[in-house]
């Protein structure tokens, strides 16, 4: 599986989990990816927002054009109850890969307990 | 330095992105405000504005790259395009494709004829090919039984080599004793003529068994209830000879008679089958029961004659290998003490598949490989012409892309194009075949045609459609590269792209037809020298004639008559020593090694044999008629038989030799003479051990020595003299250098379709560089009307454009020679006497190649340097 079917296998789930603690804009979503991710995962625009305007057609999100404490127009994505519920289905599905995946994977060995 | 100005360049980057199709307005705006927002967080860092702008620009990625994510969230279905790009089928230009070819060829008449007639040239010559090759493949397939049935062959214990010739009782015994034989039958074919009332025709007698019709489809046309051929005086006709005796009266219970051995007898019709179609390897004007050999004295019941074939219907469980293994040992189970082991060929290998291995398979993949050959050369020569035409086309290039041509659209363009091209010239090398197929089946001897099966047009339309795709595949991806810009400026480079492929092209084209006439040198030389070799007999003006019915009782008489004219020389007899054969193992000497097997030729001579073919006798005498012991116990060998069977002292040795047919002779005799090595089998093969004796009961041709000064005269009287002695019966007499010459049909035949497959290559190539040529004149003229006027003399002028030609002959007489020489030496090697492969075929070969490409560019070239440089720089 290649990072791009990676990011777009996940990135639904992600944003999901982001919007839960509140609303959001798309630049902000990036910044909060990366620092979750502590840096590993960069996504660029043209990643995400396909991603959300999918999510708002499918009825998982719901946008408003806002001005924004510094006074431009941004849009800012917040999450609906059926994007709640699809949140916790998601989380389910992701535990069970999560457990999978810790059991197959194992710890990777650090380059200086190598040597 | 102009300062940065952050929100001009957001404005311009917007303006940007608005040209992207894929975007709606509010996600513009969605984007702008995610860039704003990076580069406020980028300068809150300390960066300064600018470094900022292009930071968060380069972030975001290619604006189409992005247009097309947003589309692809947006639409509803995968495999919808998006609307403002080129769908990637439009019927519309499909038919235009088809249009815009058919006015070039129009407007470029003489450049689409070279393309379309080199075209057809080769996919006429690929169909006769496939054709040929078809015909040859479907030899004995039209049984319908074709792939359970076996012909028996014997191979000795401890040799390699595997006869087709078998004992009499074994196919009885293969029926009977192995439950996989479901049906055997035994053949013995042989030339005799049949006779109904006063019409007599010579024909081809088949004697087999009952069982015949089981294994074989060869379906009765009238009659063949019960078991034919069960009665031994019956008779079934092939059906051309039915029509022949009949005409259209019913021949069923008609009373016919055959001549076998001197005498006619009678035969009563019980059916008529349909002839043997071309595709068959057995061939006959009418069927015998098998026992027919019997009336001239032949055994069909023991196990030692060797005279039959045998062939076997396998059951549908078992295969033939199965078979095979289990009916090996049917000769010693029979006979203890032999020493043949049986195998069986299937049918359908029989006519391409010698038993040794090899066979005329060769051949036919030889010129299928030649077919293939040269529809490469006219495939690459419509490559070449394409390209170099593409300067003129460069221009239509640009313009449809300016217009909003795609690249793939322009490729689809091109290929469609070539392939009207293609069909063009299918249709042309259609009725080109259609023209030549007569004098191919006469060439050839068989009756090919042009019906195809569904999957065989398949094959041919897949040839068409593969060769248009190849052959125009390079032009497309060359000229739909083009840059309009470049174009319509009028800077491309003059046609000098794409040069050193159209090079390579044609130096490959150039080692092929190098190759082919390397290859043809070569044949036909084996050829004559197989038709002029020293065969150490004279066969010059002998007329060979078979010895049947009145002929053969008269034989003295005719003889004696015959000699009264002072036109003809001498007249012999004998068993047909140069064209039947006829072999023992079972001859014995003085001082023979037991284990030892040689297997020699046996003729059956008479007194004048010597005289007739100037035989030179190394030690000895010849037979003669003064000693009377000579006929009863004289034997005559040739210097391979002393040598093989290790005689020291041949003269008096005493040898047994077994000659079938009473002539009165000894069973031991002795050697009275040496014989001088001589050829009487095809080159293909060494000289065997011979053994001579006279047999008059043996005799089954005549040779005749006419004086070659009145050659006419002396035909019409020997003539003249057999039709006296022989009142009504068919006289075909042939000359024997001619049959001996038949002896390498085969070859001649490969020798002639390669001299044709040859010239018609090399007659493309030179199509091709025709046009080439003619091209390159063309492009240089402003060149050579410069160098005229700056003193070049036309000589110079000609060898400046022939010079580049030709050291492309040369790259390819150096690539061409290697190959050919080995493939050459290898074919060579399946004639026991040959020719050696001389270096005059290599040298002759290029230089045929040079002379050819100056032929067809020199006169270009001559054209261009006497052109007035005033006309050729004056447009400018």
């Amino acid at each position: 599986m290649s990072s791009k079917d990676l990011v777009a296998a996940s990135a639904k789930t992600i944003i999901l989990s982001l919007l839960l603690t509140g609303e959001s804009y798309g630049y902000q979503i990036i910044k909060r990816v990366r620092r979750v991710s502590e840096g590993e995962l960069e996504w660029s625009s043209a990643v995400l927002y396909p991603v959300l305007h999918k999510m708002e057609r499918e009825g998982l999100i719901r946008s408003e054009w806002r001005m924004s404490p510094e006074n431009r127009m941004r849009k800012y994505y917040k999450l609906t109850d059926r994007g709640a519920a699809e949140l916790v289905e998601e989380k389910v599905r992701w535990r069970g890969v999560q457990t999978a995946l810790r059991k197959l994977l194992g710890p990777i060995p650090m380059a200086d307990q190598a040597e | 330095m102009s300062v940065f100005d952050l929100e001009r360049a957001v404005a311009e980057w917007r303006r940007g992105l608005r040209r992207n199709p894929a975007l709606e307005d509010g996600q513009a705006a969605e984007l702008e405000a995610s860039l704003r927002d990076e580069i406020e967080e980028l300068v809150g860092q300390g960066m300064d504005p600018e470094a900022a702008f292009h930071q968060a620009v380069a972030a975001m990625g290619p604006a189409a790259d992005e247009g097309l994510e947003f589309y692809k969230a947006r639409r509803t279905r995968r495999s919808i395009r998006p609307s403002w790009q080129v769908p990637r089928f439009m019927p519309g230009l499909a038919w235009s494709y088809v249009r815009v070819a058919w006015r070039r060829i129009r407007r470029e008449r003489a450049y689409s004829f070279i393309n379309v007639a080199g075209l057809a040239a080769g996919l006429a010559c690929a169909i006769l090919i496939l054709l040929w090759a078809r015909h040859e493949l479907s030899y004995d397939r039209f049984h319908e039984n074709a792939g359970r049935i076996g012909r028996v062959l014997r191979k000795p214990d401890n040799a390699d080599w595997l006869s087709d010739s078998g004992p009499g009782p074994l196919g009885p015994a293969l029926q009977r004793d192995y439950p996989e034989v479901v049906a055997a039958t035994r053949a013995f074919g042989a030339p005799a003529p049949l006779r109904f009332g006063n019409r007599a025709f010579n024909g081809r007698v088949l004697g087999v068994d009952p069982t015949f019709f089981r294994i074989f489809s060869f379906p009765f046309v009238r009659g063949g209830g019960g078991e034919p051929l069960s009665d031994p005086d019956s008779v079934v006709l092939g059906r051309s000879m039915a029509d022949k005796l009949f005409g259209d009266d019913d021949p069923l219970g008609r009373s016919v008679s055959f001549e076998w051995w001197g005498s006619w007898h009678d035969l009563r019709v019980v059916g008529v089958v349909a002839d043997a179609p071309s595709n068959s390897s057995l061939r006959f004007d009418y069927l015998l029961p098998f026992n027919f050999v019997t009336r001239s004295g032949m055994s069909i019941d023991d196990w030692d004659v060797n005279a039959y074939q045998t062939y076997v219907l396998i059951a549908d469980t078992a295969s033939l290998t199965d078979a095979e293994s289990k009916v090996a040992g049917a000769v010693k189970r029979a006979r203890p003490e032999s020493r043949f082991e049986l195998r069986l060929q299937p049918l359908t290998r029989m006519r391409l598949h010698d038993p040794e291995g090899g066979g005329p398979i060769t051949y036919v993949r030889i010129v299928a490989l030649i077919g293939l050959f040269i529809l490469a050369i006219a495939g690459i020569n419509f490559m070449n012409l394409s390209t170099a035409r593409s300067l003129k086309r460069a221009r239509e290039v640009g313009l449809r892309k300016t217009v909003g041509s795609s690249r793939g659209g322009l490729i689809r363009q091109f290929l469609v194009e070539s392939l009207v091209f293609t069909a063009l010239a299918l249709v042309l090398a259609l009725s080109a075949v259609g023209l030549l197929l007569p004098w191919l089946n006469r060439v050839l001897g068989a009756s090919l045609d042009l019906r195809f099966s569904t999957g065989q047009t398949l094959a041919l339309l897949v040839m068409t459609l593969l060769t248009g795709v190849l052959s125009g595949s390079y032009p497309a991806l060359f000229l739909s590269r083009f840059e309009p810009l470049q174009v319509l400026k009028g800077s491309v480079t003059k046609g000098r792209s794409g040069a050193s492929m159209r090079r390579l092209l044609v130096v490959f084209q150039f080692v092929i037809s190098i190759g082919l006439i390397v290859g043809t040198l070569t044949v036909s030389r084996q050829l004559s020298f197989m038709r002029h070799r020293d065969l150490g007999i004279n066969t010059d003006c002998v007329v060979n004639l078979e010895l049947r019915g009145d002929l053969r009782s008269n034989y003295r008489a005719i003889k004696t008559r015959l000699l009264e004219s002072p036109d003809v020389l001498a007249v012999s007899a004998t068993n047909g020593s140069f064209t039947k054969r006829f072999a023992t193992d079972g001859a014995d000497w003085e001082g023979k090694d037991p284990e030892a097997k040689v297997t020699t030729a046996i003729h059956a001579v008479d007194f004048d044999y010597a005289k007739i073919f100037d035989l030179e006798m190394v030690e000895g005498r010849y037979f003669s008629r003064d000693r009377p012991t000579d006929a009863t116990t004289g034997f005559v060998v040739n210097e391979t038989a002393v040598r093989v069977m290790g005689l020291k002292e041949p003269l008096g040795k005493k040898l047994r030799c077994p000659i079938p047919y009473d002539s009165g002779r000894e069973e031991w005799g002795t050697i009275i003479g040496v014989v001088k090595d001589f050829h009487f089998r095809s080159l293909h093969s060494r000289i065997e051990p011979l053994i001579l004796a006279i047999a008059p009961g043996w005799f089954t041709d005549t040779y005749i020595r006419i004086s070659p000064a009145h050659l006419p005269r002396a035909l019409a009287f020997v003539e003249k003299t057999l039709r006296e002695a022989a009142p009504g019966f068919p006289l075909e007499y042939t000359f024997l250098d001619e049959a001996i010459g038949r002896l390498y049909r085969t070859e001649a035949r490969i020798g002639d379709m390669m001299g044709s497959a040859t010239a018609l290559a090399v007659f493309i190539s030179c199509l091709g560089l025709f046009g080439l040529a003619s091209y390159t004149a063309e492009q240089r003229t402003r060149e050579i009307g410069i160098r005229k006027v700056l003193g070049a003399s036309a000589g110079g002028v000609v060898s400046l454009l022939t010079g580049e030609f030709i050291k492309w002959v040369l790259a390819a007489s150096l690539v061409a020679w290697p190959v050919s020489y080995l493939m050459m030496r290898s074919w060579l090697k399946t004639f026991a006497y040959r020719v050696d492969l001389g270096w005059e075929a290599f040298a002759l070969s290029g230089a045929l190649g040079g002379a050819v490409a100056l032929l067809s560019v020199g006169f270009q070239a001559a054209r261009a340097a006497r052109a007035n440089p005033v006309d050729s720089l004056r447009y400018e």
